[in-house]
Formats: C-alpha cells, structure tokens, sequence
C-alpha cells in the first residue's frame, strides 16, 4: 500500500474529526428529545399521584389543551404525511426498476405478456369499478 | 395542579413520543431512502446516457463519476445536516483531488456537448447532496428561506436600478437633444462650410 502524505492524513483526521463529532451531536439530540418526553410523561404521573414537582411548569405549557391538540395533530398529519411519501417512494422505484426486468424478460421470451398496468404500477384509469 | 391539565399534558406526551418515533426513526430512514432513489435514478440517467453512444463505458470520465455516486450511494447515511453545519463553521479543508482528477478527466473528452453534459450530471449529484442536507434541519431551512429572500430583494435592487439608471440615461438624453436643438447647429455648420470654402477660394 502506498504511503499517505501528512497532508493525506491530516484531510482524513479532520474528516473523521467532523464525522464523529456529527455522530455525537445527533446522538445527543435524538436520545435528549426522548429523555424529556420520558420525563414529561413521568411528571404528569406523579402529579396525577398529587406529588408536586418542579416540571409543574412544564406540564402547565403541554397540558394547555391548544398545545397538547396541535402536537397530536402533528403526529397524526406526520403520520398520513410518511404514508403517503412511502407510497411515492415505492411507485418511483416500480418505475425505476419496472423497465430493465422487462427488457431482460423480453430478450428471453419476446412473447412475454404484460399485466398492462401503468409504469408506476397503478390501476389503470379505465380498470376502476364504474 | 389541575388534574385535567395533568392528564393533558400526559396525553400530549404520548403524542410526543409519536412524533419522536416519526422524525426520528421513521422519516429518518424515508429520507435516506429518498436520497439514494434520486441517486439511482441519476446513476440510470448517467448510464443511459452512456449507453447511447455518447461517451465510452470504458472512459475514465464516466467511469470516475459512476464511481463517485456509488460511493455517495453507499454512504450516503453520512450526508446530515449536522456535518454539514461542522464542515462549514469549522472551515474544514478539503481532499479536491478525486473532484480534480474527474475534471481533468472530463477534459479529455472531445466533444464540448459531451463534456457539458458530463458536468450537468455532477452538478445535478451536488444538488440532490446539498437539498437533502439542507432539508433535513431546521436551521438550514431558516437559512435557505433567508438567503432567497435576500436574493430576491437583491435582484429587484438591482433590476430597478437598472430600470432607474435607463430611465435617468433616456430622460437626459431627451433633455440634452432638446437643450442642443434650442441652438442654430445647422445654421452654424453651414456658415462654418461657407467661411471654408471662402477661405481655400481666397487662398486660390
């Protein structure tokens, strides 16, 4: 293997520098975001226990009914929002991939019959139920 | 405290919990997905084009490029936003040389069409890394939106400047031909013609 310039190394330190650094931050966040819902949640037990701690506050801003319904809102768009990007996601690649297997079909067998069905794998317009 | 906002506030962790399951988990993986479909779809692009003739598959301008969207293909669960934000405020130098070595390749391309369309294909790629990244914080979106604003502004500065600039141009030229013309020129140039030709008749 040919030997790495300092320069070579150096750009590689950096790079892994930032890489992990980057891994860190995110960690940090996505486990920190998880541990403060687990703590509002443990909070709003132990009020509901009739011991009072200092969350109170907390617990005041998301059990105010507009911001506890907006969050939910958000889930529940969030979630309908994933769906349908999925599906997009998955009739790109049927069109993607579609052609090349019937190319390669149609090399073997140029007989070969097709479903009919649009490039993104959808019904047909004229298939729907009348 | 209230019980009813107790057990609102335990109902809006709940749903916290979901949108923490959504964004990270679920939207994460959809993201990455995402990025690496529009990254087949533009290695598919590439290869077609490719396999019309238009460059060899044995040349090392496409073969280098194909190479490079292998790479981000492959890794591109390293593309985030958070090292996108460290490469920048940290100024973090750079290893050009695969960037360098593809562009001296391309230069060896013969067909200026070619070599165009083989630098479109890597400035597509860049986009595809650059939007995915910037869409994927909060802050870089802020910042998006303020830079096409600001760009914006810009531009109508500029435009109107120009339009004013013509405007001012047009209206002092009009204003200039009509101060000249208040003035007998032709009148003058005649008589300037004549005293000429009197003077070279005199000296005849």
């Amino acid at each position: 293997m040919a030997k790495k310039s300092k320069q070579q190394l150096d750009y590689e330190l950096r790079a892994r520098l930032i890489d992990r650094s980057a891994a860190v931050i995110e960690t940090g966040l996505k486990y920190g975001a998880l541990v403060v819902i687990f703590f509002f949640g443990y909070a709003s037990i132990k009020s509901l226990a009739g011991q009072s701690t200092f969350a109170d506050i907390g617990l005041r801003v998301i059990g105010d009914v507009r911001i506890s319904e907006t969050i939910a809102w958000l889930f529940g768009a969030g979630g309908v929002g994933y769906g349908l990007r999925q599906r997009k996601l998955r009739r790109d690649t049927i069109e993607r991939l579609a052609p090349r297997v019937r190319q390669y079909e149609e090399r073997l067998d140029p007989q070969r019959s097709s479903t009919g069905l649009p490039s993104r794998g959808t019904t047909r317009p004229e298939d729907h139920r009348r | 405290m209230n019980s009813t906002y107790v057990i609102h506030a335990l109902f809006a962790s709940f749903s916290l919990l979901g949108v923490w399951l959504l964004l990270y988990v679920l939207f994460k993986d959809y993201r990455l997905d995402s990025l690496r479909q529009r990254l087949f779809n533009l290695r598919g692009d590439l290869f077609d084009y490719a396999a019309s003739d238009a460059i060899s598959f044995n040349h090392p301008a496409y073969g280098m490029l194909r190479t490079r969207i292998n790479r981000l293909i492959r890794f591109a669960h390293r593309f985030t936003s958070t090292q996108l934000l460290l490469v920048v405020t940290l100024h973090a130098p750079v290893d050009d040389d695969p960037l360098h070595e593809w562009k001296k390749a391309v230069e060896t391309v013969e067909s200026a069409e070619v070599r165009e369309r083989l630098r479109a294909f890597n400035n597509q790629m860049f986009a595809i890394l650059v939007w995915h990244m910037v869409t994927g914080s909060v802050i870089l979106m802020a910042s998006l939106a303020l830079f096409g604003v600001c760009w914006a502004i810009k531009q109508l500065i500029d435009r109107t400047a120009v339009a004013f600039g013509k405007a001012i141009t047009e209206l002092m030229e009009d204003l200039f031909n009509s101060y000249v013309h208040r003035f007998p020129v032709e009148q003058l140039e005649v008589q300037a013609l004549e005293a000429g030709d009197d003077a070279e008749l005199a000296a005849a």
